[in-house]
């Protein structure tokens, strides 16, 4: 056994042992921590190494593949919470989106008309046993200045007007109500009347403005505006357009089949007119 | 000297550097190596073990130091694996010369012997000799099973180095009668 640590070879081992370890001391000293031996040798095997990483890479395309299952799983996990995060990113984007898109048609609207005053609310609620937007719940109610009769806008889009009204929320009834009664005219031909809706025409989602002229010349493609007239509504929200002019059935009259600007399907948030100028009962 | 031995020599070296090389590449660059359970396979201890007794101890010094300058190319400050290969092959080829004989049995026990060395000194390194639960699931889920694998692979190992030191050792053990 002693020979073991006897001859000229034990003592060679311990002169490269020991030159070893003064250089990764000098090395650590140096604060550099490369001996200049692992600076040649990694330079040396760097094309190989690089060779053999793109030799991997080529070879991870195959079915078989030499990397643990682990790995593909840990690494599934990893993308599936990736994905999952960069999908909440993405609605949390659109939502912001619409939100703006709301916003500057709400500025547009307050540049427009410096008398109106807002409270913003959003949609909490339909009526289940309506097929149809009739009727909207919201979650402003007294507290936040809301009462009933004030006007309910989307954009510049009317939605409807408060119908009822709670500390906390309040009730919309909307265009497509078959009460609703809105006082509107024709932006092109500034012909008046009012917006109204049947049964039939709500289901379908439609409005209409009866009562006009047999010669009128409202055409498809016209805007209908809020008159202002009644003391209910601002003037000049959008009411919708015009979709066609047809006759009456019950006299000589004609009506205009309005399609509603509002998106009654996709209201999330809304906002609330509290108080305008004209407005009926309010102070003068 | 004999021409002869002397071209057989030189192949049979230039063969042992070249496994040596793709051990090397094979065990340390991802993918290419199988990885059970995240298992490492450290291919070059049984290789340089396996050449320390082939070609006993001058030998197995200067291929131990070639596998540890590969491996510590890759960390670029540390000589740990150089100076442990080092020692590995030299005390290998002593050991082989002296007291053991050269057979896949003693390959295997000095090849286990080595990497249970090498498991623990690498872990107590890798956890700063601080022990724990967290520290001792790092030797059972990863140290362990990887010195096992690696162990698997000394008996293919040591049949490919006994293969090219039989098949180029064969002219100079007929041609000379010193040794090493």
């Amino acid at each position: 056994m002693r020979k073991l640590f006897q001859g000229a070879t034990f003592k060679l081992c311990l002169v490269i042992v020991a030159a070893l370890l003064i250089g990764t001391g000098a090395a650590t000293l140096l604060h550099g921590k490369t001996t200049p031996v692992n600076t040649v040798v990694s330079m040396l095997t760097a094309p190989l190494q690089h060779a053999a990483s793109f030799l991997a890479q080529q070879l991870s395309g195959f079915s078989v593949s030499f990397r643990s299952s682990n790995y593909y799983r840990q690494e599934l996990a990893d993308l599936q919470a990736e994905n999952d995060a960069l999908r909440d990113q993405l609605v949390e984007f659109e939502k912001a989106k619409q939100k703006n898109e709301m916003y500057q048609e709400f500025y547009g609207l307050k540049q427009e008309h410096s008398d109106y005053e807002f409270v913003e609310a959003a949609v909490i609620g339909r009526d289940a046993a309506a097929d149809i937007y009739t009727a909207l719940t919201l979650n402003k109610g007294s507290k936040a200045g809301v009462a009933v009769g004030d006007p309910v806008i989307y954009g510049k889009n009317l939605v409807g007007i408060i119908t009822q009204v709670s500390p906390l929320q309040c009730t919309v009834k909307t265009l497509l109500s078959t009460n609703s009664n809105v006082g509107v005219y024709e932006l092109g031909t500034n012909e008046s009347g009012y917006v109204t809706t049947t049964r039939e025409l709500s289901a379908q989602g439609y409005c209409r403005m009866p009562g006009l002229d047999a010669a009128t010349t409202i055409a498809p493609g016209g805007t209908v505006c809020t008159s202002g007239t009644t003391g209910k509504f601002p003037r000049d929200l959008l009411v919708g357009t015009v979709i066609q002019v047809l006759d009456d059935t019950l006299d000589i009259s004609s009506y205009a089949l309005i399609q509603p600007s509002a998106p009654f399907s996709a209201l999330r948030d809304v906002f609330i007119i509290t108080a305008f100028e004209g407005q009926e009962g309010a102070a003068p | 000297m004999h021409r002869r031995f002397d071209r057989r020599a030189f192949f049979r070296h230039t063969l042992y550097a070249a496994l040596l090389l793709v051990l090397h590449t094979l065990q340390n660059t991802g993918g290419l190596f199988p990885t059970p359970y995240a298992t490492h396979a450290w291919l070059l201890i049984p290789a340089v073990v396996c050449v320390g007794m082939c070609e006993r101890e001058r030998a197995g010094l200067f291929y131990g130091l070639l596998a540890g300058l590969l491996w510590d190319s890759l960390l670029l400050g540390s000589n740990y694996y150089t100076i442990f290969l080092c020692l590995a092959g030299y005390l290998c080829g002593s050991l082989t010369r002296r007291l053991m004989r050269n057979n896949i049995m003693t390959a295997c026990l000095l090849s286990a012997a080595f990497l249970l060395l090498f498991t623990f000194g690498r872990w107590l390194l890798a956890i700063g000799f601080q022990l724990g639960t967290h520290t001792l699931r790092m030797l059972l889920q990863f140290y362990l099973p990887s010195c096992l694998y690696s162990f698997l692979l000394s008996p293919p190992t040591y049949w490919l180095v006994r293969k090219i030191s039989n098949s180029f050792a064969a002219v100079y053990m007929q041609d000379t009668e010193g040794t090493l």
